[in-house]
């Protein structure tokens, strides 16, 4: 694990510290008879965040979220949005918030337009004069006037997001909004979440997608297993990663044989014809200065940035066996 | 400005209206009279236990009545349990259920819309009930006067209405 984990914040029961968080979730929990979902889940969201939301299939995105929009009452903890408790005050709380958890869905007898029409009577105010300006942002004025029966995941995905443009909100929270978006749609919804982020609005989003998140977020969370493993920016996730290096020597059994033989050596493995190694740098000099005694010559000591995969990996899987799948519990 | 109960109501009225089952639930109950005609026609008895069963041949308008009498024991209960069952149900089975709860209406409000909605829609198959009973009995049985179920005389304009 690469930090402690988070010391149990005080109670959000004063609602002047966090009226300016678009989400502050403390202590959350959730679990259905045995199986614990979601497991003392502490979330900050600061506004003019692209906060990502990040960890493996199952390990508790969607369920987090759905108790973030009041879809799910959880067994303990708390949640604020903009201040407001979504547990209690609703819909109050869901001014300025909106998004889905899941796929969206719609009525597939009613036209993309209809749909539209009927979620903005449903938010009130003058969501629905926006109706025209959500079709052409998400792409979908073309096949507006055909049923939702007969479209793509891709364009429901559009159509998702059109429908949440539609409560202008401060906040947008989305689950994986590039699933079963082809590239061009997937390149198409970053810009557009990119753009948005620019104008202003907080947007929170949940991805499996290592690539999607290093390519959007400012910060992340990562879960796993119902807990989250890190909360942060991205740069101190990068900067509190144990180095890499590569090594090749002359005698690659007896450095590898070696170079196991240090405890303080994270992980070793065999690529090809070269060592990989998480090491200090400290250990690393000595380990060279030993290699060297005892004969072996060093072609190639190569230190390697931390690619944020590695540390997905070392997050949600401890490190260990990252090519095995993990045994469903 | 809030959404409010109309709001809703509203809008359940526009899905049903959208759905091909809506259409053919009403066709099913302005056939049942049909269907009922049909089978008198090919036998001699009746229901003559109901309430009105002896007048069925003598006026066609003692046939929306035994209909819906008919239809108020057995029918509509159930139909009423089916179509309230089924108007939050396939929200949850398409999904749409929690798009509908994360936006600006209460929970108490959008089941509200729901219930009217269910009410309107029986009354609905109960009125296509009533048309068809009226239209196939004048036309199997003619438009004569009734008697009632005090054994008062009406004349058929008056039992029309």
């Amino acid at each position: 694990m690469l930090t402690d984990p988070p010391a149990p914040a005080a109670p959000l029961s004063s609602r002047s510290n966090h009226e300016q968080l678009p989400i502050a979730a403390r202590g959350l929990a959730k679990s259905y008879g045995r199986i614990v979902a979601v497991d003392d889940v502490d979330l900050t969201v600061h506004e003019g965040d692209i906060y990502g939301f990040l960890g493996p299939n199952g390990a508790g995105k969607t369920t987090a979220m759905r108790i973030l929009l009041g879809l799910l009452r959880p067994n303990g903890g708390q949640v604020r949005l903009f201040g407001r408790d979504p547990q209690r005050e609703m819909p109050e709380a869901l001014d300025g918030v909106a998004g889905f958890v899941e796929s969206p869905h719609f009525y597939p007898y009613l036209t993309g337009r209809t749909n539209l029409e009927l979620f903005a009577a449903f938010d009130g105010g003058d969501a629905s004069t926006r109706v025209d300006r959500a079709l052409e942002t998400v792409g979908l004025e073309g096949r507006a006037r055909d049923k939702v029966g007969g479209y793509s995941q891709g364009m429901r995905q559009r159509l998702g997001l059109a429908v949440s443009l539609l409560r202008q909100p401060r906040l947008l929270i989305l689950d994986e909004p590039t699933n079963g978006l082809d590239p061009g749609g997937i390149r198409d919804m970053r810009d557009l979440i990119k753009e948005l982020a620019a104008e202003g609005m907080t947007i929170f989003l949940s991805s499996h997608l290592l690539a999607e998140v290093e390519e959007l977020c400012t910060r992340v969370a990562v879960i796993r297993s119902g807990q989250i493993v890190y909360e942060g920016s991205l740069a101190e996730l990068h900067a509190s990663a144990t180095p890499r290096y590569r090594l090749r020597t002359s005698d690659q059994e007896r450095a590898q044989r070696l170079i196991g033989n240090d405890g303080r050596v994270g992980e070793l493995n065999r690529l090809g014809n070269e060592l990989v190694f998480s090491a200090e740098e400290p250990v690393v000099l000595e380990l060279s200065r030993a290699l060297a005694e005892a004969g072996i010559g060093i072609a190639a000591l190569i230190p390697q940035t931390a690619t944020l995969e590695h540390l997905f990996f070392e997050l949600t899987e401890g490190g260990e066996h990252p090519h095995r799948l993990e045994p469903v519990t | 400005m809030r959404p409010t109960v109309l709001t809703a109501y509203r809008w359940e009225l526009r899905k049903l209206l959208s759905q091909k089952r809506t259409y053919i639930g009403v066709g099913a109950a302005a056939l049942l009279p049909i269907l009922f005609v049909s089978v008198m026609g090919l036998q001699k008895g009746g229901p003559y236990d109901a309430p009105l069963g002896h007048n069925l041949r003598k006026s066609g308008l003692a046939l929306a009545l035994v209909v819906l009498t008919f239809a108020s024991r057995f029918g509509a209960q159930l139909v009423t349990a089916l179509v309230a069952g089924d108007i939050v149900a396939s929200e949850t089975a398409g999904g749409t259920l929690k798009m509908v709860l994360t936006r600006s209406l209460r929970r108490s409000q959008i089941l509200a819309g729901k219930t009217l909605a269910s009410f309107t829609y029986v009354i609905a198959l109960l009125l296509a009930l009533l048309a068809a009973g009226l239209v196939g009995g004048t036309i199997a049985w003619g438009f004569h006067p009734l008697t009632n179920l005090t054994g008062a005389q009406l004349s058929a304009a008056h039992a029309l209405v």
